[in-house]
């Protein structure tokens, strides 16, 4: 599948698309491509650091209707005009960076609250909305949606559904998946699908999951239902230090065993720990800290917190108070901001985003950092989304390798090594981030020959012109250059 | 780490590289806050799209193209991005950089050449006559007196356009037996500079700096007081930066950093608006007295000397506080964008159900009027806190007849 191209009159389709969406809201600009050039990748932002051009579009347009979204699709499909459907540019696998050149569709012109009704507890919005946009005007209401992932002021609503992303407070309300209750779809080929918004249906599958997770390659996600919830009437923090990191997953398991969700559980590795602890102690070596926000009525909140105490103390932990898990919540961005630290000339980073059931967690954990570390960079990692089978790892890796082109090399052999020992250990290789460019060669490999061939079935149904993202998930690679440095 | 600024040494845009390169990479931390990314949504429209056109430049990778140059001055310089960005980064100065490299390689958009000529001019940003530049304050004029320490700098835009913020201010300095006089003989006050310094012409403002610095020194006063923001962050912090700095005696003060010293004196002298019911205000943070000046307590104290007084604040206020739209020189060259940026700013204080909408900004207040008349509506009203404090003040204490 490789039709869509390049191969296209720019001056052309620029001008039609003028006709359409309006002068101001279509550029061909240099500096604007560029600017549309970059997510968050870091393996991109290395690049780009250096000024190595690479990945632009040819056109970007801003639409503000599905009617114009639409407009745009068929025109690409017609025209086999790759289209990168782009929200917050906040992704961090290289999701929206134009492989083949093409239009990027920049969704944030759509970022309207269409309906929010409080007897069902819904909200419905446009894709463009920013995650920190909707927080603000939930809360003016009295609401929230629940959904805070550290990306919020970077990323919308779109992107949140279209990579399945997970908020920091996941345990008690849900991932994007099991938020969003309807989706508006712009297909391919221009169709539009919509999904009823209800709490659930058994009407064969669920078509719109089809589209959470599929990155902009079977279609442009134009309007979200989501669930939202009252703003909480209490809220309380909580810290323990473990002796190690196998009694503080044994802690969590029997917090998930009592039928607890406390909003915010996060637990470190030894590493992490000392980062964490930072000011407030000096943990003993292998010592783990776990953090904890109860968030929820007044009862709830003084229940959690008694019954996950005692747990906690059971587990032969002790009791650090509310100090340092208050002011990671408080300061929780803080690692998000560019820094020469990881930044610098030479330097190469990133976080690998596992998931594992309890069988298979702390194997895996120990795999990983034994194979990454191994490579000659430092890792720190935490758990910061469970369930009562499992839990995710956030690997952060950070190293120096001098030249460019050893940083590259380097930065790909940390990801091969990662993800090999997190697939042996019977891992997913993507809790959160998603796949983009980035992951797009382990997606056969995670998902089976028949599971991927499906998936591609599905994409070749949906986008025979291959036209939609072209290049993600690994799906409709063929027209792809392989850049230097991506995987 | 934070943007080496030392007022002595005055910096290129070459100082801040290794900010420019951060802000080009950051992950978007701060965009959510730029109005101007707000309106126009696109990545390039933004601090981190701007900071990557000026790595780009500085690394010769792109000229400063007609595209560029849009972006550079689409900015409204209102720092908004300063307050969400943990590091600091003091990103708008950079950008001011940016623009003095674009006034050198003669690229100006047209609005900001318009300044420029209109100060080399007539010494004002708005071409008017220099010698008209206190006609319209000439009642305020008899009630100053001539050898007094404190001398109050009015401003291009209160003097040519909203006169009635000077003359509510003297009101309110003749009420608290202050004694001041204006700069007004014939080498006088001129243009602060401020504007130019924000389009990039720091050539042109550093002529208004001497001169202005002239008229200050010549006056022996030790007190210099203004209403606009934009004047006090200038004579203050820009004009040191410049390496033209006022004698060390003078101290300048935003008028409501000064009054907030004469509370106690104040209040006895003000009456309710409205003798029956309270009076909402929303404040309105202007970008250069709050997050340029640190000064956001004081308005607000003064406002609620006004007795019935509520104040309601905007959801976001003080250092998050959004741009009138009035900044960075945005409504001569992108008129379009900042009316865009008044209107949500409007609408947002609309929403908070207030009957006054009050800044402590000249070029606030002409911003809002100038936008809420346009649709048509005249919803709020909208006030300079000086013109709300001189109505408050009881009749007896008025001395302006
Ligand atoms: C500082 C930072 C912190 C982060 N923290 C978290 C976290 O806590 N949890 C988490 O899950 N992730 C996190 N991420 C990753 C990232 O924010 C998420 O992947 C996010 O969901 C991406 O949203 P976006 O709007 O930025 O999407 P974009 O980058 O714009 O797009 C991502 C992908 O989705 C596609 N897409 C975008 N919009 C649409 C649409 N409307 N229809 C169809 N396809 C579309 C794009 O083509 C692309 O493939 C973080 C990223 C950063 C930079
Ligand atoms: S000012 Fe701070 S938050 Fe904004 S782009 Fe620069 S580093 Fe990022």
């Amino acid at each position: 599948m490789s039709k869509a191209s390049t191969a296209f009159n720019v001056n052309r389709v620029k001008r039609q698309l003028e006709v359409w969406l309006g002068k101001d809201n279509v550029s061909a600009a240099e500096v604007d491509k560029i600017c549309y050039s970059r997510d968050a990748w870091p393996l991109r932002l290395i690049r780009l650091g250096r000024l190595v051009l690479e990945y632009q579009p040819d056109l970007i347009v801003w639409p503000q209707t599905v009617e114009q979204v639409q407009k745009i699709v068929r025109l690409a499909n017609q025209e086999r005009i790759p289209l990168i459907p782009v929200s917050g540019a906040g992704g961090v696998a290289g999701g929206t960076l134009a492989v083949t050149g093409g239009i990027a569709v920049d969704l944030k012109k759509m970022n309207r609250v269409l309906e929010f009704d409080e007897h069902s507890l819904t909200v419905t919005v446009e894709p463009g909305i920013l995650g920190q946009e909707l927080e603000e005007y939930l809360e003016i209401r009295g609401y929230t949606s629940g959904h805070f992932p550290s990306s919020i002021f970077s990323s919308a609503l779109g992107g949140f559904a279209a990579t399945r992303s997970a908020g920091v407070l996941s345990s008690k309300y849900g991932k994007i998946e099991d938020m969003i209750t309807g989706l508006e779809v712009v297909l391919p080929t221009g169709d539009l699908l919509r999904t009823k918004a209800v709490p659930r249906s058994s009407m064969g599958p669920d078509l719109k999951q089809l589209f959470i997770g599929s990155e902009g390659t079977y279609g442009i996600i134009t309007e979200l239902t989501l669930r939202v919830m009252p703003l909480p009437q209490a809220t309380k923090f909580a810290s323990f230090l473990f002796p190690d990191l196998t009694s503080g997953i044994s802690a969590v398991k029997q917090i998930f065993r009592h039928d607890l969700k406390p909003a915010l559980i996060r637990l470190y590795d030894e590493n992490e720990t000392r980062f964490v602890l930072g000011r407030f102690k000096s943990p003993p070596e292998g010592a783990c800290v776990l953090n904890l926000m109860y968030s929820a009525t007044k009862p709830l909140v003084q229940l959690e917190n008694r019954m996950i105490t005692k747990i906690c103390k059971n587990t032969g932990s002790e009791d650090l108070g509310p100090g340092p898990s208050k002011h990671w919540w408080e300061n929780r961005f803080d690692l998000y901001y560019p820094s020469s630290l990881n930044m610098g000339p030479g330097m190469l980073y990133d976080v690998l985003d596992v998931a594992a059931s309890f069988a298979n967690l702390e194997k895996m954990y120990w795999a990983m950092r034994e194979a990454i570390e191994a490579t000659g960079v430092s890792t720190m990692s935490h758990f910061s989304h469970f369930y009562p089978d499992g839990g995710n790892i956030y690997v952060i890796f950070i190293g120096h390798a001098g030249e460019p082109e050893a940083v590259e090399t380097k930065y790909n052999e940390v990801w091969q090594v990662g993800l090999e020992a997190a697939n042996q250990a019977g891992g997913t290789l993507s809790h959160q981030h998603g796949v983009g460019l980035l992951k797009a060669d382990w997606m056969p490999i995670e998902h089976g020959a028949s599971g991927f061939a499906l998936l591609q079935a599905i994409k070749s149904y949906l986008d025979p012109n291959n036209i939609l993202n072209p290049g993600k998930l690994g799906l409709g690679t063929a027209p792809v250059k392989q850049q230097k440095g991506g995987r | 780490m934070t943007t080496p600024k030392s007022p002595s040494a005055p910096s290129t845009l070459d100082d801040y590289a290794n900010v420019s390169r951060l802000c080009s990479l950051c992950s978007r931390m701060c965009r959510h806050s730029c109005p101007t990314h707000l309106i126009t949504r696109s990545d390039a429209c933004s601090p981190i799209g701007r900071a990557l056109i000026i790595e780009l430049y500085r690394g010769k990778k792109s000229a400063l193209t007609e595209a560029a140059v849009e972006r550079l001055y689409q900015c409204n310089l209102c720092g908004a991005c300063k307050s969400w960005c943990k590091p600091r980064h003091e990103l708008p100065h950079i950008i001011e950089l940016a623009r003095e490299r674009v006034v050198e390689e003669h690229r100006a958009p047209m609005g900001t050449l318009d300044i420029d000529k209109n100060v080399l001019h007539s010494s004002n940003v708005y071409g008017e006559p220099h010698n008209q530049r206190f006609t319209n304050l000439h009642k305020a004029l008899q009630h100053t007196t001539p050898n007094a320490k404190i001398a109050y700098y009015v401003g291009c835009t209160t003097a040519y356009r909203h006169p009635e913020i000077a003359l509510a201010t003297q009101q309110a300095l003749s009420a608290l037996g202050l004694e001041f006089r204006f700069l007004s003989e014939e080498e006088g006050e001129v243009c602060c500079g401020s504007p130019l310094i924000r389009a990039g012409f720091t050539q042109t403002a550093k002529q208004l700096a001497q001169q202005n610095v002239q008229a200050i020194t010549k006056s022996n006063v030790t007190t210099v007081i203004t209403t606009c923001p934009g004047c006090a962050r200038a004579l203050r912090e820009d004009y040191p930066t410049l390496g033209i700095p006022l004698p060390k005696k003078v101290r300048v003060f935003h008028i409501t950093e000064f009054l907030s010293r004469y509370q106690k004196k104040l209040a006895p002298l003000l009456n309710p608006l409205s003798p029956s019911e309270t009076t909402s205000i929303t404040y309105h943070d202007p970008c250069h007295l709050g997050r340029e000046l640190g000064v956001y307590k004081q308005p607000r104290h003064l406002l609620q000397l006004v007795p019935g007084s509520q104040l309601v604040e905007f959801p976001h206020n003080q250092e998050y506080a959004d741009c009138c739209g009035g900044g960075g020189a945005l409504p001569k060259t992108f008129p379009t964008l900042a009316e865009e940026i008044t209107k949500r700013r409007l609408a947002d204080a609309q929403a908070t159900s207030t009957h006054h909408l009050v800044s402590a900004c000249p070029n606030c207040k002409r911003h809002f009027t100038e936008t809420q008349s346009a649709k048509g509506s005249k919803v709020l009203e909208i006030l300079d806190i000086m013109e709300l404090l001189a109505q408050s003040l009881k009749p007896k204490s008025r001395k302006d007849k």
